[in-house]
């Protein structure tokens, strides 16, 4: 009896351990970059709260960069392929006109090798890069 | 500093102080009438009892049904100290707070926008008697956030990630007007602030309530990479009828509840059910969470939302990475697929010929970046076997993308279909199944309930193929020639994960359970054992409609029959099941196992199963199986009625 006893609290304890709904477990999945994620968005979330400065330019390279970073592979292949969902993204996000935007594509295709030099560039180099470029094209 | 002053310059600041003095005694002294007038109205009216009010506060009927409490749980939320189980008192405090003269006025205005807003609207205060808001951070949040459009986001449940077995949902904040790409909206979301933890202490904490529940904010390009990239799961989009003016009494309402934390419970207060109290604020006509006390999950509440007639502006399917790249593969030769594959895991170089002279080049080399990012993001590297010379992703990833640049053809996007039934159209969680039955030599009925959620054989519209997740499933058998009633199992809790490999895509599959069961050694003795499970294996599609399974397992039963109370086995079993129409299904399956410890026999079953369903939320089941479980063999037939509700 004392088995079935130990059994049944096993038991329990098991169902109640793969029991859970919808919980989030942004820890939970794989490699930290979804760690990193929420890391980078607690300055967003804040500009959106009021809490930093006016500054438009300052905001709007924080959010590029913090977008950039987090779908770095992302906007890296929409850029060499030219097109794509994350791509559009980051044009609206640097305010490129939407008539513009195929130009935009074409520019930062073309540009592919300059952008991204290596395989060791930085989500920070690219956006550094991309502004410079931007700012001599005149989009 | 005072002293240096020259006496008429005191005289001046005495004067100053005294005049003030007096006329914010006379001011206060208005106030306290207006708040008394206030009060008096509100209790006249029972204004603390309409729907808005406790929707704000979020009270709902207490465990006796005679009172309320509110569900949140944080101190701060509430300005009077029993806020939380009195709605009039709280009503009253807020009034007090709002109109009084004291400094803390716009402060307590600016953290509580939404009940100014009611209670401006409910007591038809026409003149504030308060300076004018300017709650400069709170209109600047609302700047940044205000939306023209709301849409109710769904990530269907993965079984391989525990936490997410039921699906999850949270809220987007389009800009349809300025046509504002989805990626860039905000998204309201309502999670567990678990920092990390995991295991049996997360899931104690998680049904108990020890975890504090937040909303927080997030851009959906974060939640698309999360789901979509890292957690291969397919997302709807269900974008609800809310205008403008909902929207902010929403935003408003938001801010209000940002700061303070409700205990989060997996089961009732979770995500789906907050949401849902989100919603019910801005459109509190909707009768939403009355139907969820007991339990919400978030497919539940995502069909109650459906069900409101009007409510429901437009459905979209936001395919998975896994699925987009399944797609772009099915539009290749198994050649070029090979060829893709290969170039992913380092095996074939770039300078390779074929390659290099290929026409569907674009195609491969981009079918290989994204089979390689999605190795990187689901970090599933190991599965890469580099040799030595070779390099690592990073550099195969922009090589890659490098040779891809070069190329100006353009690849047309591979065309997803979107999955015939959404998963607010598939049935209900809880089941009820009555079964007439014959098991050798005798004939008996058995009634069974399942809390949650679907089995391999329920209707199978709107689930993913080949996934079973079941909670909580007591069985009784009443044998009509003994005239007894026997308790014949709970099952606790029993999944099964059988996801279909391809060529880029390879699951394993796996299964699990524990229950308390009969097991028989003859037709007079079936005593109830435990009864723990464990398989892994693999699973194929045989086509659209089809799918194999092949799992090896081992099974631990326990009970007094066994030497040291134990009895261990290993074997294997394989399924096929076949949906021959979306209505129709048919199923076979075959298992052997060996015990060889406890007690040394052979024991296996195979047979058959078919299951028809009628409408949404009933299904006729048939099966037919010969069984030898710890004595001879017998067999076994069951033509069952399930209803799901």
């Amino acid at each position: 009896m004392l088995t079935k006893k130990i059994y049944l609290t096993v038991t329990v304890w098991v169902s109640i351990f793969l029991l859970s709904a919808c919980a989030s477990m942004t820890s939970d999945s794989t490699s930290g970059s979804t760690a990193n994620t929420t890391e980078s968005f607690s300055d967003l979330t804040s500009s959106v709260s009021g809490s930093s400065s006016d500054d438009g330019e300052e905001t709007q390279k924080a959010e590029v960069l913090a977008f950039v970073k987090l779908n770095y592979n992302r906007v890296r292949s929409d850029i060499a392929i030219g097109e794509g969902e994350h791509l559009e993204a980051l044009a609206t996000l640097l305010a490129v006109d939407k008539a513009k935007h195929s130009q935009f594509y074409a520019m930062t295709k073309n540009n592919f090798n300059q952008l991204f030099n290596s395989s060791d560039t930085t989500a920070e180099d690219f956006v550094a890069h991309l502004y410079l470029e931007l700012s001599q094209e005149k989009i | 500093m005072f002293f240096r002053c020259s006496p008429f310059f005191r005289y001046k600041v005495f004067l100053f102080i005294v005049i003030s003095l007096l006329s914010s005694n006379l001011v206060a002294k208005e106030h306290t009438d207006f708040v008394n007038q206030l009060i008096s109205q509100a209790r006249n009216e029972k204004t603390w009892l309409q729907r808005d009010w406790k929707a704000l506060i979020h009270y709902s009927p207490d465990m006796f049904g005679s009172g309320f409490k509110s569900l949140v749980d944080d101190a701060d939320f509430f300005l009077a100290e029993q806020g939380q189980t009195s709605p009039q008192l709280e009503l009253e405090a807020t009034i007090k707070y709002l109109f009084n003269s004291s400094f803390q006025e716009q402060s307590i205005a600016c953290r509580f926008p939404a009940r100014v807003a009611f209670l401006t609207k409910a007591l038809l205060i026409k003149d504030l008697k308060t300076p004018a808001l300017k709650c400069i951070k709170l209109n600047n949040w609302l700047k940044n956030l205000q939306a023209d459009s709301l849409t109710l986001v769904f990530p269907v449940s993965v079984l391989n990630s525990p936490g997410s077995l039921f699906g999850h949902t949270f809220l987007r904040l389009d800009k349809k007007e300025e046509k504002k790409p989805d990626l860039l909206a905000w998204t309201i979301n309502y999670a567990a602030q678990t920092d990390g933890e995991k295991g049996v202490s997360f899931a104690i904490k998680g049904l108990f309530g020890g975890y504090p529940g937040k909303f927080t904010l997030a851009p959906y390009y974060s939640r698309v990479k999360e789901y979509s990239d890292i957690e291969s799961r397919d997302m709807w989009e269900y974008q609800l009828n809310f205008n403008q003016q909902e929207i902010k009494l929403l935003l408003l309402h938001l801010w209000e509840l940002l700061p303070s934390y409700s205990n989060y419970f997996f089961v009732d207060e979770n995500c789906a059910y907050q949401l849902l109290a989100l919603l019910q604020v801005a459109k509190p006509e909707l009768k939403l969470i009355d139907q969820f006390y007991w339990d919400a999950s978030p497919a539940a509440t995502i069909r109650a939302l459906v069900e409101m007639p009007g409510l429901l502006k437009d459905i979209k399917f936001r395919p998975s990475n896994r699925r987009i790249i399944a797609a772009r593969a099915s539009q290749l030769s198994v050649a070029d697929k090979v060829m893709a594959r290969d170039l992913g895991e380092g095996e074939l170089l770039l300078t390779n010929k074929s390659l290099m002279t290929h026409k569907n080049q674009a195609e491969i080399l981009e079918l290989a970046y994204d089979y390689v990012a999605y190795l990187e993001a689901t970090d599933k590297k190991i599965l890469i076997d580099f040799d030595d010379n070779s390099q690592d992703t990073q550099v195969l990833l922009y090589q890659l993308l490098s040779a891809r640049n070069k190329l100006t053809k353009r690849v047309k996007k591979a065309a997803i279909e979107t999955p015939r039934y959404r998963p607010d159209q598939s049935h209900k969680g809880h089941r009820l199944g009555i079964r007439a039955a014959y098991e050798e030599p005798e004939y008996y009925f058995q009634i069974d309930y399942r809390w949650a959620y679907h089995d391999l054989y329920d209707p199978s519209n709107g689930f993913a193929k080949g996934a079973q997740l079941e909670f909580l499933k007591p069985a009784f058998r009443y044998y009509p020639e003994q005239n007894s009633l026997k308790l014949e199992a709970i099952d606790f809790v029993n999944i099964i994960s059988s996801p279909a490999r391809n060529y880029f895509i390879r699951p394993l599959s796996w299964e699990v359970s524990v229950a308390l069961k009969r097991h028989r050694f003859d037709e007079n003795y079936r005593p109830l054992m435990g009864d723990f499970n464990l398989g892994v294996g693999v699973s194929y599609e045989l086509s659209k409609r089809t799918y194999a399974t092949f799992i090896a397992s081992t099974q631990i039963l326990i009970a007094d029959d066994f030497n040291q109370y134990i009895a261990l086995s290993g074997g294997g079993k394989m399924r096929v099941i076949s949906n021959v129409t979306d209505n129709w299904q048919v199923g076979v399956s075959a298992q052997i196992m060996q015990f060889y410890q406890g007690i040394s026999h052979t024991a296996y079953h195979f047979g058959g199963t078919q299951r028809v369903s009628i409408g949404r939320n009933n299904a006729i089941v048939i099966d037919v199986t010969k069984v030898q479980e710890l004595g001879d063999d017998y067999l076994k037939a069951q033509l069952s009625w399930q209803y799901y509700f």
